[in-house]
């Protein structure tokens, strides 16, 4: 494009209130802008396109929606009933049983977690763990955890009690996360564990301090 | 250069007095004389008919709820197209993060040129979103200028009219907004 073509196609994409002064002086501080003006120019054009027309109710539209009950207005009227509310109320408490049940006893299900220390090489305190988890049904019961970079370690049926599976990992001193994988598929945090932290799956990993 | 008008002197301030006294029917005169330019600007960012049409009401419902926020400082038209650019970023925004349910624009789409294939098709709709991620990626003084000159068609002096601006200010930042948004259109396509 020549200079003239190049400045007029500029002032088509800026407006004809740009004098040809001001064109030449913009050309001048941005230089790019004159390059490849008209492929530019054509594809800002294709993403302005044509506008469709608004349907002649459009405006109905917005105010039925205006008059429309709001959430609060339609959650009050649908569920702050008393017998909706009684009924909530007992609904909650359920829950409530239910995670208590479920979080905070599931230690007491669970056999003890034992560590026996012992003399490492280089002075170094060595701790086996006695990872141990009761399922009563389950085929294969393994421990992942961060000491074992997530890999299965499988725990052995144990004579000690219907459904009780045992692996003695030994470990260094330090703070290992860990769970038990049921049936290789079904993770479970350990019942025994001293704490337990969001593994960020939703799901909650135990944690051993050494 | 902000200036306050009696409600005698703009339309718009005379529906909204009677709108906070209660009267909606108020509200609908302001609909109907706003809602050719927030849907133009709004279809022009997304692309989509229906989605634009929703999203326009939508403008207007949060306008509305809002009304108290508005004090008569910046013209209504500039107060309402500001809602309606707020609106367009943050939806596209929110499908950006759920790619799958993203919607090419339909325009882009039937652009047929340069050759009419699936493959060109493809070309312009990712330019299209090339084109959105560079605007939005924009200081805000240049992308909302570039917004109201280009996607709502407002000549120079509706936008001073509206901002408050100066026409040779406005002029400038469009200049410079669209030599930013070319050299970063440069480094994405």
């Amino acid at each position: 494009m020549t200079v003239q073509e190049t400045e007029q196609k500029l002032r088509e994409l800026l407006g004809p209130e740009f004098s040809d002064e001001e064109i030449a002086a913009l050309l001048r501080e941005e230089p790019e802008l004159g390059e490849g003006l008209e492929g530019f120019a054509a594809r800002w054009q294709a993403l302005r396109g044509e506008i469709p027309p608004l349907p002649a109710d459009f405006t109905a539209r917005v105010m039925e929606r205006l008059e429309a009950p709001g959430l609060w207005e339609r959650f009050r009227a649908r569920w702050l009933s008393l017998p909706r509310l009684a009924a909530a109320g007992a609904l909650a408490a359920g829950l409530a049983g239910v995670l208590y049940l479920g979080y905070f006893r599931e230690p007491a299900l669970g056999p003890p977690l034992s560590v026996r220390e012992a003399a490492g090489p280089e002075g170094r305190k060595v701790y086996f763990v006695r990872f141990a988890l009761r399922q009563p049904g389950a085929k294969q019961v393994a421990v992942a955890g961060d000491f074992n970079q997530w890999t299965l370690a499988a725990l052995a049926p144990s004579a000690e009690g219907e459904g009780l599976f045992t692996v003695e990992v030994p470990l260094a001193e330090g703070t290992y996360s860990y769970a038990f994988v049921v049936d290789g598929r079904r993770w479970i945090p350990d019942p025994a564990a001293d704490r337990w932290v969001d593994d960020g799956f939703g799901q909650r990993n135990s944690v051993i301090n050494l | 250069m902000n200036r306050k008008q009696s409600p005698s002197q703009d339309p718009d301030l005379e529906a909204l007095r009677r709108c906070r006294q209660g009267d909606r029917r108020a509200f609908a005169e302001i609909v109907d004389r706003h809602k050719q330019g927030v849907f133009r600007l709004v279809y022009r960012w997304l692309g989509q008919k229906e989605r634009a049409e929703e999203l326009a009401q939508e403008v207007f419902l949060k306008a509305y709820r809002e009304l108290d926020r508005f004090r008569g400082d910046a013209k209504f038209s500039t107060w309402i197209y500001q809602i309606a650019l707020n609106a367009c970023r943050d939806d596209w925004r929110s499908r950006r993060r759920r790619p799958e349910a993203r919607v090419e624009p339909e325009f882009l789409n039937a652009q047929p040129a340069p050759e009419d294939s699936p493959e060109a098709g493809m070309i312009a709709a990712s330019e299209g979103e090339a084109l959105r991620r560079a605007l939005d990626g924009l200081p805000q003084i240049y992308r909302e200028a570039l917004l109201l000159r280009y996607f709502g068609d407002l000549s120079y002096e509706e936008m001073a009219e509206r901002s408050g601006e100066g026409i040779s200010n406005l002029k400038m930042r469009v200049a410079r907004g669209l030599a930013q948004l070319r050299r970063r259109l440069e480094r994405h396509l």
